[in-house]
């Protein structure tokens, strides 16, 4: 980075807070200090003509701005049987297009309630799944349907992880073979589908029929929990581990670790390193058992 | 002091593929209460959550034990697995990112002692 732009000052990050995109000069920067007129998010490099003009500046916006310190004391749920509110403090929590946050069951209210307090220090929206699941399906910026989100679902169906199979170590294709056969089996007895592994650079044969029995599935559960599924599927890349978690027939461990089998036979051989594998195994762990757990308590017919 | 719970531990054969591994259904109710001990200050008590009493009355209602087989225990046992996973690890996602990623750029004798070197001119 030159001079011109400090991008790690954090006075600059706070005063672009506060003076909200008016031009202003860094007065804390000596000696003809200048950023590149920038817009939020992008940045311009600094030209030679923009120099010479010696223009009035806007200093620039960090790409990860400081994160919002904890603001509230107390976190609590409010409402009648069917429309629960989270208030932090005396305010109600809304999402980020100003709708009021309302879920239809009890359980889920709690689950998003304690995502908030159990922020220590700074609020972290991104490892917030379950608000921002909530905040997806209550808002709906993709303007999205049941059966659009279904069809995604399906997409993944062509290149599901469980029906890629190695040819050559034999240890792998027979660790594959004993972990990943019996769901794939429950899967073909479940949903009377015929999907088998395919091998080497082709990719798996997904008939018509299939596809639409599993999105007559899908399409059974509601706006909500089909929201969870797709964001649980996307989370291990595969729709028929998602399906055997949401019918609980593997635990969301067990479905985490038949999606990385490969990452974790390598890492048994090879070492694993903490802050690259095991840092992507808790992130695929925490969204997958949220969207799991998103799902199940929007399906469950439990104490409401 | 801990509430006492009038459930009997029995360990039944696992169920389907790998329902809930080896561990009981006792044992998942503590994990899940473990980590909501965690997300809670340090100045409450977990038993005083709303959080805290739900779960025990779903558990309550439903008499969950490893006697018997039943629809409705399995869904809450489910769900209170899936849920004691998530805090854990979110948990245990945050600690590390902390860690490695918390605190910016490290300088080159930070970074030579996280693998444990040390730089030339040290001794």
């Amino acid at each position: 980075m030159n001079e011109f732009f400090p991008s790690d000052c954090v006075k600059c990050a706070l005063n672009s807070e506060e003076k909200k995109k008016k031009a202003t000069v860094s007065t804390h920067h000596p000696n003809n200090y200048s950023a590149a007129l920038t817009m939020r998010g992008l940045f311009w490099p600094v030209a030679p003509q923009l120099l010479n003009q010696n223009p009035l500046i806007i200093i620039a916006r960090r790409f990860f701005p400081e994160p919002r310190k904890r603001f509230f004391k107390n976190v609590t749920v409010a409402g009648t049987s069917n429309l629960y509110e989270i208030n932090l403090d005396h305010r109600k929590l809304k999402t980020p297009a100003g709708n009021l946050i309302q879920v239809p069951n009890y359980g889920l209210a709690l689950a998003v309630a304690n995502e908030w307090s159990a922020v220590k220090e700074k609020i972290r929206p991104s490892l917030m799944h379950l608000t921002g699941l909530t905040n997806t399906v209550l808002d709906n910026p993709g303007r999205t349907t049941k059966y659009d989100l279904s069809g995604k679902i399906i997409e993944y169906l062509d290149t599901d992880t469980l029906l890629f199979r190695e040819d050559a170590t034999d240890d792998f294709t027979q660790l594959q073979v004993k972990e990943w056969d019996p769901v794939l089996n429950w899967f073909n007895e479940r949903f009377e589908t015929d999907l088998k592994p395919c091998h080497g650079f082709l990719a798996a044969e997904v008939s018509t029929q299939t596809k639409e029995r599993i999105r007559r599935y899908l399409l059974s559960y509601d706006i909500w929990a089909v929201n969870g599924l797709l964001y649980g599927t996307e989370a291990l890349k595969s729709v028929i581990l998602t399906l055997a978690a949401a019918e609980r027939k593997i635990s969301a461990i067990k479905a985490v670790e038949l999606s990385r089998l490969e990452t974790n036979f390598q890492t048994s051989r090879w070492g694993s390193v903490e802050w690259g594998h095991d840092l992507e195994r808790y992130d695929a762990e925490s969204r997958f058992s949220a969207a799991l757990l998103f799902t199940h308590l929007n399906t469950w017919q439990g104490c409401k | 002091m801990r509430e006492s719970r009038s459930f009997v531990c029995l360990f039944v054969g696992v169920i389907f593929i790998e329902m809930a591994s080896t561990t009981t259904k006792i044992q998942t109710l503590r994990s899940l209460i473990k980590e909501l001990r965690r997300t809670v200050g340090n100045h409450d008590r977990v038993q005083q959550t709303p959080i805290f009493s739900y779960v025990m009355n779903e558990y309550r209602r439903n008499a969950v034990t490893d006697q018997q087989y039943c629809h409705q225990q399995e869904e809450i046992t489910y769900l209170a697995q899936t849920c004691a996973t998530y805090l854990t690890s979110s948990r245990r996602y945050l600690e590390l990112y902390d860690a490695y990623h918390g605190c910016g750029e490290r300088s080159v004798k930070e970074t030579a002692s996280m693998v444990g070197f040390k730089l030339p001119n040290e001794r």
